[in-house]
């Protein structure tokens, strides 16, 4: 095999695909979908006939004079003199909702066909005012009013034996959300670049193109030289993301989802997420070794989604696994599941993430995925070998099989 | 030089190619004939590793074909295949790098070879807008860019038409005369006859005829008479030998028994002194593959 041959059949592959239009539309695809998201909540909010509420206050110029002066509660706020003129005014319209009161106790009345008032906002309101009414009939300092208002802080840490981590609930929760996160970007990345290494390889197989390459080549530059052309491909596209986030970062740092993002990456446990994006990496380049072996097996295109549906499925097991997680700290098979590559790489995370697993369960994982790669890329080449200029009679699940038997039959590379 | 030895192929209980020997030296043709099935591309596919012999052996220069080996020579498949996305450049760049022509020099050849093969069409055009018959020449262009030493052709003037069989067949002369080895298959006894200094006639695997193709012939006996002669065809009958008699264009194709009676016929159609066409011949490529191959199968 030569570096020169190998660099150039990468360089090919990332060359040929990046041109396309697929490359792009995968690229484009989730931005688009922000964009579309983007553009809808645009025009509800435009074209929504929300208006301020109107809320009447019985007899308590007091109180209205607070509520009108909380800048945290949109409402225009209305003096009322009496219950009955209130009921008057939500009648014909002219109030959407009256607050009464009697006895210390708050009584909140909407119109059904009014503009609702948010009762979480109200309650809150109602508390402060209450706060504030009693502090003065105590005669308190703002000193001592502030001491007063001012809420106790908790730490928390969590304590388990797989051991202690900072920021206990909300960095589990964090941890968690990026393990899912990452589910589903694993999931996304497999599928497509998966049926891109499919095509790619079926193309030149079904053209009969892959018969001048090797005449040239070996089986294993092609194999090593497509696999790496379209690795720098799935790196390229990441880096892209990152780029685009960057970009926004220092452009648009107050855009609503970039702080979503931020603040849940502000959580993340910093040797969690390297764990769980070597575990991801090296499950990608297992998935992407075996459908090219599975590739090399296809006669034609119409084969390649025959080949390629497995891996689709074997994926979306290790992901689906992940939403029946939590609760389960200890069910065997799900513990064990974890641990078996081409499903770890998304049950280890969300183990790792709720505290169900420790660094070194996921470091035999990653250890596992390793020897499942190294196996597949050095047994795999013989089935690739064996298939990619052998045309069966259309069934690949024989050519699988027969290829199966042939595994451990060391061939010339 | 190329050397098969002992050259066997078996799948499952099918014998494919059996005791195959050939020796190819650098400025020589071999045509390989035979018909569908009878283990051409095989030998091939043996030649270029693509498939491991049962047994024997494919040298170069009296070692195994090595990796460095491999860069130096061109194939021509079959059946065709090209990147129909890619346009001429891109695709034969390719090619040609990873026979290890550097870049430019490629890009430069390719020009010319385009303007020698006369390909409609600019090096920057998408090959999935060329006619059949242009994207026929670019593939050969791409298989012999780099000069290969050693060429291998399978089928190479299927689906070309007189014109284009006649350039490609300039080229692979052209290639010959500067060194290369060159082995070929072909329905086109014609062309195989032409280019051939030695030729291998395959049979179920097995070799039926190998040696100089002219020696092949010739070991057939001048059994053939092309004739234009107003002698009729019962005067020639009367001579003893005279096995068949066929009406071919303007004249008259006899068959001999025994190449000595062609003289009884030169004798009697020329016994005014003159004979406007008299040609005894061994029989043509054609003749000898029906009689081996079909004439086998009976």
């Amino acid at each position: 095999m030569t570096a020169k041959q190998l660099m150039l059949v990468a360089r090919q592959t990332y060359k040929t695909r990046i041109k396309s239009v697929g490359f792009w539309s995968l690229v484009l695809a989730p931005m688009l979908i922000l964009l579309v998201i983007a553009g809808i909540s645009f025009i509800i909010t435009a074209t929504q006939s929300h208006k301020t509420p109107v809320v009447g206050v019985v007899n308590e110029p007091a109180l209205a004079t607070y509520l009108k002066k909380d800048d945290a509660f949109d409402i225009k706020v209305k003096n009322v003199t009496d219950e009955k003129q209130a009921k008057r005014e939500l009648t014909k319209g002219k109030l959407d909702a009256y607050l009464a009161t009697a006895n210390q106790k708050y009584e909140l009345v909407n119109s059904a066909d009014g503009q609702s008032v948010s009762e979480t906002k109200m309650k809150a309101s109602l508390n402060t005012y209450t706060m504030l009414a009693k502090a003065s009939a105590m005669k308190l300092s703002p000193t001592e009013l502030q001491t007063l208002m001012t809420p106790p802080t908790l730490t928390t840490k969590v304590q388990s034996d797989k051991g202690e981590t900072r920021g206990g609930a909300a960095a589990d929760t964090a941890n968690y959300a990026l393990a899912s996160a990452l589910g589903i970007l694993i999931f996304v990345f497999l599928t497509s670049y998966v049926s891109m290494i499919a095509q790619e390889i079926a193309n030149e197989k079904s053209s009969r193109i892959m018969e001048i390459l090797l005449s040239a080549t070996s089986p294993a530059v092609q194999f090593f030289g497509k696999l790496t052309g379209i690795a720098l491909l799935a790196i390229t596209h990441a880096a892209l993301y990152v780029v685009a986030g960057l970009v926004v970062n220092v452009f648009a740092p107050h855009y609503k989802y970039l702080k979503m993002v931020k603040s849940l990456l502000a959580g993340v446990d910093m040797g969690f997420a390297i764990m769980s994006l070597l575990l991801a990496l090296v499950a990608i380049f297992m998935y992407m070794v075996l459908t090219a072996i599975l590739a090399a097996m296809v006669n034609d295109q119409s084969q390649v989604q025959q080949a390629v549906a497995p891996m689709t499925y074997v994926a979306m097991i290790g992901y689906v696994l992940t939403f029946t997680l939590s609760g389960q700290p200890h069910n065997t098979f799900l513990n064990v599941l974890s641990f078996v590559p081409f499903i770890s790489q998304t049950l280890m995370p969300a183990r790792l993430g709720l505290q169900y697993a420790t660094m070194g369960d996921a470091a035999i994982a990653l250890v596992l995925e390793l020897i499942v790669l190294i196996f597949l890329s050095r047994f795999g080449l013989r089935v690739y070998k064996r298939n990619v200029l052998t045309y069966s009679d259309g069934n690949i699940t024989k050519a699988a099989l027969s290829s199966l038997k042939g595994l451990f039959v060391k061939t010339k590379d | 030089m190329i050397e098969l030895t002992h050259l066997n192929k078996q799948f499952g209980d099918k014998i494919a190619v059996q005791d195959m020997n050939m020796r190819l030296n650098p400025g020589e043709v071999m045509g390989l004939i035979g018909q569908n099935g009878a283990g051409k591309t095989t030998t091939f596919r043996m030649i270029l590793d693509f498939i491991e012999p049962t047994s024997g052996a494919v040298t170069w220069d009296g070692h195994a074909i090595t990796a460095t080996d491999k860069q130096r020579i061109g194939f021509l498949p079959e059946e065709r295949g090209l990147y129909q996305k890619l346009t001429i450049e891109e695709q034969v760049m390719y090619f040609a790098e990873l026979h290890g022509m550097k870049r430019s020099d490629a890009k430069s050849a390719l020009v010319d070879w385009m303007k020698r093969l006369d390909v409609v069409g600019k090096p920057s055009d998408k090959v999935q807008k060329l006619s059949k018959g242009n994207a026929q020449k670019v593939q050969l262009i791409a298989t012999v860019i780099f000069e290969p030493d050693f060429l291998i052709l399978d089928e190479p003037f299927t689906g070309l038409d007189p014109v284009n069989t006649e350039l490609m067949m300039q080229e692979i002369m052209r290639l010959k005369h500067e060194g290369a080895m060159i082995i070929f298959s072909s329905h086109n006894m014609s062309g195989v006859e032409k280019l051939s200094d030695q030729l291998t006639m395959l049979r179920h695997g097995e070799t039926v005829l190998h040696g100089d193709t002219n020696a092949i012939r010739e070991s057939f006996g001048r059994t053939e008479i092309y004739l234009e002669s107003p002698a009729t065809d019962a005067e020639l009958r009367e001579i003893a030998g005279v096995k068949s008699i066929t009406p071919q264009g303007p004249g008259r194709h006899l068959q001999l028994t025994d190449a000595a009676v062609g003289r009884e016929v030169f004798q009697l159609v020329a016994q005014d002194g003159y004979v406007p066409v008299f040609a005894q011949q061994p029989p043509t490529l054609d003749e000898i593959f029906r009689r081996e191959v079909q004439g086998g199968q009976a």
